[in-house]
């Protein structure tokens, strides 16, 4: 699907280096090398993104006569309360999945850059775990967690806590936080790693500058270890941000976009649509909106934090 | 068309999604016709449901696929699936089966109404929805009986509910809630007015008759009563079987595709039992259907997979699916197994009976959205009874 290209896209970090013109025989050899490449990402990626474009435009249940409809699926994109409701809870995904993350991530990362290198490797094996394990399978192990007789309910219990205990992923009011939070334990892990590597690249001599001068270690690290980690923080928002907006395996295993469609993600209702309940020109629209939204936040993601020449 | 088998060696490919009978089906016949051989492809059920689309329009379609209803609307009307009338006719399957069987399996031939028309499948083994319980919990609060009637079964669950046990599992985060609610619906409401909606019949509606509102409004009460547990709308069906298999809840409604599962953890402390009308002499019936299978419009061996189809509901089968813990189109003789005897019985009671009737979720292809989220609202309250029925219906006429 066209959504997953612009991963791809999004890691593209630093700005590249200027590139000398070539002679046209140079350049045909250059072709030819990218050529085998170009193909199967035309044929596996481009093609089927204009193809989607098309579909959107059709009212078909992917097997018999389609009609053409023009723009009617993307006006229900924004009119159908369930469809345009999705793109909401997208949106409070990314403060989970993102923001949440890369705020721990960069404490993490100060936490672990303060104590020198002692035991670092096994923080970030143990912060990383949570990227190693399949989606799927977290989900499983969280909807087990967040159970009514499950272990946070009970540890809420055992310290006094009872009246708080609920069951988190049957609540309309609780479901999208609960299922958010697996996401901010699942990036915060990924945002220190890049942060901490990030970090190291920071020239030593800065700290022992800003430490002549007096600064403390907060003070260190919002003037020098923040700045110099501005590249890896763009990219952890780049790609915790797409995580958020695509996200549809964690929401399909733990609560299916309920209980009463309190967690629906456009990803999950692209998936629906298509294949549940025959509506290809929707779930194609829908899937549209999505990237143009995609976009549009990576775009301001990367604009917001490029460096000033 | 013809009803005689080649002699020829045949390999038919057939296929299904997961759990189901046809292993001893397929075996049985190559036994009787050695020239017949199955290449079996399976698919999970979510899954198959997405791919058999794909799977048809396709050069290599199998020759015989499980036939679900709702894929089935875009199959019909693109002429993939073979109408089976002829052979119907020259075989007579329509005297060997029981016509609430054959309902969902007819339709026309856009597929907008069931019931009528074409014949598309015929079912190798049936599938039925009602109450497994464990034996152990029930006994320990004192319940010695299966119950006969309604009231009855709420004065069990409230007998259970006062030894501190949950008494009913209910995986309200898939089907489990609106298939708990078409339960009641079966005993509360007309159930020809239900099968008919579900057919799609012009004109059909749930609004006029109380006892779907009240279904649900029963469903709400069991509830607020503690007979579920609060976070039901996030229990899965894998779940509600360790829940009941546990000991932690003694009732667990559900069809007999998760018996031999059930079976294999309880043993002996399994039980069955159809869901009990409002009054004890009210006739059995049941949320359910065969497991079917069609004859794609592709096929090469038409005749010989016809000639399969013929032996799946005979007599000959039976034994077989039985013995794979399914029951068989037609009845066989003695039950030595005790849960297995069970479901036996109980279907017998139910064709004897009321019938079987229609899965709500076959109505409309997105019907399963305002089913599921649609309970889930009536057990938290955000939702009432009539909203749920009034949201179900205006998703019904939206597709006609």
């Amino acid at each position: 699907m066209a959504l997953l290209n612009l991963r791809a896209d999004g890691r593209t970090a630093k700005p590249r280096p200027s590139t000398r013109s070539l002679s046209p025989r140079r350049h045909f050899g250059a072709i030819a090398f990218v050529a085998p490449a170009l193909l199967i990402y035309l044929a596996f990626s481009i093609w089927p993104a204009f193809n989607t474009l098309y579909y959107s435009m059709l009212d078909w249940d992917g097997l018999n006569a389609a009609e053409w409809v023009g723009f009617e699926n993307y006006a229900k994109v924004f009119t159908e309360p369930e469809l345009f409701n999705s793109i909401l809870h997208s949106l409070v995904l990314v403060f989970f999945f993102a923001v949440l993350p890369i705020g721990l991530g960069l404490l993490l990362a100060g936490l672990l850059m303060g104590s020198g290198t002692r035991g670092l490797s096994a923080f970030r094996v143990i912060y990383f775990l949570p990227q190693v394990i399949p989606l799927v399978a977290v989900g499983i192990a969280w909807r087990w967690l967040y159970a009514e007789n499950g272990p946070l309910n009970e540890f809420l219990e055992t310290i006094g806590l009872g009246a708080l205990a609920a069951p988190w992923l049957a609540g309309t009011d609780t479901a999208l936080i609960a299922l958010g939070l697996v996401g901010t334990w699942g990036m915060s892990g990924l945002c220190m790693m890049l942060f901490v590597s990030g970090a190291q690249k920071i020239d030593s001599s800065l700290y022992e500058a800003a430490a002549m001068d007096g600064a403390g270690p907060i003070r260190r690290f919002v003037s020098v270890t923040l700045p110099g980690l501005r590249g890896e923080i763009s990219i952890a928002a780049v790609i915790t941000t797409i995580a958020a907006l695509s996200s549809f395996d964690l929401v399909y295993v733990t609560t299916s976009g309920g209980p009463e469609s309190a967690t629906t993600v456009p990803g999950l209702l692209v998936y629906r649509l298509a294949f549940t309940y025959e509506r290809i020109g929707h779930a194609a629209a829908l899937a549209i909106v999505l990237t143009v939204l995609i976009l549009i936040f990576v775009s301001v993601i990367r604009r917001l934090t490029k460096e000033k020449a | 068309m013809s009803t005689e088998l080649t002699g020829k060696p045949v390999k038919l490919k057939l296929s299904y999604a997961s759990v189901q009978p046809i292993t001893p089906l397929a075996e049985g016949f190559t036994k009787l016709h050695p020239n017949v051989t199955f290449d079996l492809i399976e698919t999970p059920f979510a899954d198959y449901q997405t791919s058999l689309k794909l799977a048809m329009s396709s050069n290599d379609s199998p020759d015989i696929v499980q036939y679900s209803p709702a894929p089935m609307r875009a199959i019909v009307p693109a002429g993939l699936v073979l109408p089976l009338d002829d052979y119907a006719k020259a075989y007579g399957w329509r005297d060997q089966v029981s016509p609430s069987l054959l309902g969902i399996l007819t339709s026309n031939k856009d597929a907008t109404q069931y019931g009528t028309g074409n014949l598309y499948a015929l079912p190798g083994a049936v599938q039925m929805v009602g109450v497994f319980y464990n034996k152990a919990v029930t006994e320990a609060a004192g319940i010695t009986d299966e119950p006969k009637s309604l009231a009855e079964f709420e004065d069990d669950l409230a007998t259970v509910k006062a030894k501190g046990v949950t008494p009913l599992a209910v995986p309200a985060l898939a089907t489990g809630g609106f298939q708990l609610w078409g339960a009641l619906s079966n005993v509360m409401a007309d159930p020809k007015v239900f099968s008919s909606w579900v057919y799609g019949e012009p004109g059909a509606t749930l609004l006029n008759d109380p006892g779907f509102e009240k279904a649900a409004a029963t469903v709400k009460k069991w509830a607020d009563s503690g007979y579920m547990a609060k976070g039901v709308s996030a229990v899965a069906d894998p779940d509600a079987i360790t829940e009941l298999t546990s000991g932690q809840r003694g009732y667990f409604l559900s069809g007999n595709w998760n018996a031999k599962e059930l079976s294999e953890k309880l043993g002996d402390d399994l039980g069955f039992f159809p869901l009990p009308g409002e009054t004890a002499d009210q006739p059995a019936l049941a949320t359910g259907s065969g497991f079917p299978y069609s004859i794609s419009a592709k096929s090469k061996n038409k005749d010989v997979a016809a000639a399969f189809l013929n032996y799946i509901i005979s007599e000959k089968a039976a034994q077989g699916v039985y013995d794979g813990g399914f029951i068989p189109i037609q009845p066989i003789d003695g039950d030595p197994d005790k849960v297995k005897g069970e479901f036996v019985g109980a279907y017998k009671a139910v064709v004897d009976g009321g019938g079987i009737t229609p899965f709500a979720n076959w109505a409309t292809s997105s019907i399963i959205d305002p089913l599921t989220a649609g309970i889930q609202g009536v057990i938290s309250g955000n939702k009432t009874p009539k909203a749920f029925i009034q949201s179900l219906q205006a998703d019904w006429e939206s597709k006609r």
